[in-house]
């Protein structure tokens, strides 16, 4: 898990304020059905997985690579920011 | 502090001044405060508890405190004189409330009851205690009352109970102490709060269980007195959750309340009126500084929430998705994907937590390369064919389970325990220790059994060995592998996966002319073996990033010591465990310290293989949330993980 890495990075962390981003966690610990579906919706079945939308309802969401760090976690968050339909 | 002494001074003497004069209104004799001290029980079983109920039937204008006061002020106290064997517990306040009154001509809000008000404490009574005696339990019950002024109160009781074989309750007082109960705080387990501060603002967010109503008026009294008391308190409650907005108790000269003491977390009780009337719950959560994002507790979703989610969930709908600089996915198709899962296992033969392996296996084929030919392509297949049969029970594991594939990596036990075999492999292959006569690893006896039995349990050690390293390499085939329903492709994929691995083996036992190239067994397989160990050190290195990531750099830290620990335990085991050491020493130190060591190092490691804590307000996801929250027009960030 890049958690404990990423969101205890104060950068991250500004730019999640900065931003106003929505923080959605599925906890799949429980091995749930739904959020098992949910996963297929984006070709995924390997957990971690984490998903930015953009502001924009339109624009394609980002889907993260398993591993990351602090740096790509900025380079999503400015993808994100930046992206239009 | 000296200031509320002096003040508590001045308002004593007045007490004394009011006290001397109880009459000086001149009016009709005016009603007296009284006290009353009620058991609950005439009997108790030794190991049970039963309650005292402390009354205060206070007379008109004058108010007792809650425990954090609000103003200067003292809260009512119990002096106890227990006989032996029992024990009290801390006094429990009913839920108070805020009272406006003027002190010395000032506004003044004050933390306090009026009229009739009962306190309680639970008495313990201990399991050793001797049935069919008498106690009596005594003490002074000490309290502040005041209008304008303050007086001392002071009470001082006696009951007996009898110690039996079960707690009587005494039936005239069960209406009392029923009544008060009800007052007393609620079980606040299902709920949550969340506490931030910035510039001396304390937001506290209610998260509430399910189900639960909350209205007006609420109010939150600080425990800790953290909370500005005279300050009005800003309440917004939303279908979701509710939110006040405190001011920090930086001390009010006027009214000689200190300064609260800052501390780490805030403690209170928030009051509120609920469907069935007015009702409390304890408020201890983590006081957050300088933050705005709330911190620590998962926002659950509400019923409503889950509803409109589940109206407009399609789980066949597909979002356009990018990769993180932009790029298109590529649709990996099954074809495709099968030449990749191939190759993916051919080349984990060259990963470093199978290369050594692959060393390993190889000086097994030099030392039969003198063996019949036939009986070498026998070995290779059948090498291949334990490979085979592992993956597939591994397959069957996996697809059985719905496990998925890279979910060992991202395990801290299992990431640990992988940590310390290779340290341990690699302590065993340079000659620290050794186990029996083998030279190779984890398998131990069975891999280096010379017959057909040893090569297929080599084969099986190679997939086990393999399986954690495909993880992260091979994610995305493993996923198309698994988003398969046909269980039949789905070992198809595993079996291609296998014969990848499987490949050098089997190509070097058809091929045994290409063995008898490999060099001849010597001296240079203890030199190769020795080798061998820094690459299986390199394994666990390996294996250690992830781990780190896994548990924080201070679990880690503490991680790192343990193998230490279990290095030098094996050390010893090496050292005086052999049978050249004399018996008692071998027994005492070879065996007995070198285990407790290994043991103890082993469970120092476990105990570090959990996650570090995180801290940022996470939402709960539920089908739909991405389709209910888009549309809002914020970034989102949707994490998707499990607790292993």
């Amino acid at each position: 898990m890049n958690e404990s890495r990423v969101f205890s990075n104060q950068e991250v962390l500004d730019k999640l304020e900065e931003l106003d981003v929505l923080l959605i966690k599925a906890d799949n610990t429980n091995k749930l059905q739904s959020i098992n579906d949910d996963l297929k919706r984006y070709d995924r079945a390997n957990l971690p997985v984490n998903i930015i939308a953009p502001a924009d309802p339109g624009a394609p969401v980002i889907v993260m690579p398993e591993v990351f760090g602090p740096k790509e976690a900025l380079q999503a968050l400015e993808q994100a920011a930046a992206a239009k339909k | 502090m000296h200031r509320a002494l002096t003040f508590l001074f001045v308002l004593a003497f007045a007490s004394f001044v009011s006290a001397q004069d109880p009459f000086g209104g001149g009016f009709a004799p005016k009603k007296e405060t009284t006290a009353t001290i009620t058991p609950e029980a005439s009997s108790v079983d030794p190991g049970d508890y039963f309650d005292a109920a402390f009354t205060l039937d206070l007379q008109p204008h004058f108010h007792a405190y809650y425990k954090n006061a609000g103003i200067v002020g003292d809260p009512p106290s119990v002096d106890w004189e227990l006989p032996e064997g029992f024990t009290a517990g801390e006094l429990q306040f009913p839920r108070p409330t805020a009272i406006k009154t003027k002190s010395a001509g000032v506004d003044t809000v004050l933390y306090g009851y009026e009229g009739v008000v009962t306190f309680v404490a639970q008495i313990d009574a201990s399991e050793n205690l001797e049935k069919g005696k008498k106690f009596t339990i005594k003490g002074t019950f000490n309290w502040q009352e005041c209008d304008e002024s303050c007086i001392q109160g002071d009470k001082e009781f006696a009951f007996t109970v009898k110690t039996g074989d079960e707690t009587e309750f005494i039936g005239a007082n069960e209406e009392l102490f029923s009544e008060t109960k009800e007052k007393l705080p609620q079980d606040a387990s299902a709920w949550g709060f969340i506490v931030t501060e910035k510039s001396n603002t304390i937001k506290i967010e209610v998260i509430r269980p399910e189900g639960v109503e909350v209205k007006e008026p609420v109010y939150f009294f600080s425990d800790d007195k953290q909370i500005d008391s005279q300050a009005p308190q800003e309440v917004e409650i939303t279908s979701k959750k509710v939110s006040l907005t405190l001011k920090r108790n930086e001390g009010n000269e006027e009214l000689y309340i200190d300064a609260g003491e800052v501390g780490e977390t805030l403690t209170g009780l928030l009051t509120f009126e609920s469907e069935f009337g007015p009702a409390s719950v304890p408020v201890k959560a983590a006081l957050t500084p300088d933050a705005d994002l709330g911190y620590v507790e998962l926002i659950l979703a509400t019923e409503e929430e889950r509803k409109a989610g589940l109206e407009v969930y399609d789980v066949e709908a597909r979002p356009d998705i990018v990769l993180l600089g932009g790029a298109k996915e590529e649709k990996v198709t099954f074809l495709s994907s099968l030449g990749l899962v191939f190759l993916g296992g051919l080349i984990l033969n060259l990963m470093p937590c199978v290369f050594p392996v692959l060393g390993i296996k190889i000086m097994g084929f030099v030392s039969q390369a003198g063996e019949d030919e036939k009986k070498i392509k026998f070995h290779g297949l059948i090498f291949g064919l334990g490979l085979l049969v592992t993956m597939w029970i591994l397959a069957a594991f996996i697809i059985g389970l719905k496990l998925d594939w890279g979910q060992q990596l991202a395990n801290p036990v299992f990431l640990g325990t992988m940590i310390i075999i290779f340290f341990l492999m690699g302590l065993n292959l340079y000659g620290v220790f050794e186990i029996g006569t083998s030279m190779t690893s984890v398998g131990g006896e069975l891999q280096s059994q010379k017959g057909y039995l040893g090569s297929f349990f080599s084969g099986a050690l190679t997939t086990l060995v393999a399986t954690p390293c495909s993880g992260p390499f091979l994610g995305a085939v493993m996923a198309f592998a698994l988003s398969e329903d046909n269980k039949l492709i789905q070992f198809v994929i595993f079996t291609v996966f296998a014969l990848g691995i499987a490949s050098p083996y089997i190509v070097l036992s058809l091929f045994p002319s290409l063995i008898k190239k490999l060099p001849r067994p010597g001296a240079w397989m203890e030199t190769f073996k020795q080798v061998m160990a820094f690459f299986v050190f390199a394994t666990a290195v390996f294996f250690m990033k992830g781990y780190m990531k896994l548990v924080g750099d201070d679990h880690f830290n503490s991680f790192l010591f343990a193998l230490c620990l279990i290095g030098l335990g094996v050390y010893i085991y090496g050292r005086y465990g052999t049978p050249v050491v004399a018996k008692v020493k071998r027994m005492v130190t070879g065996f007995g310290l070198a285990g407790l060591m290994t043991i103890g190092g082993i469970t120092w490691a476990y105990s570090t293989a959990k996650p570090p804590e995180s801290g940022l307000a996470w939402k709960e996801w539920y089908p739909g949330v991405m389709e209910v929250s888009r549309p809002k027009g914020r970034i989102i960030w949707l994490d998707y993980t499990a607790d292993w």
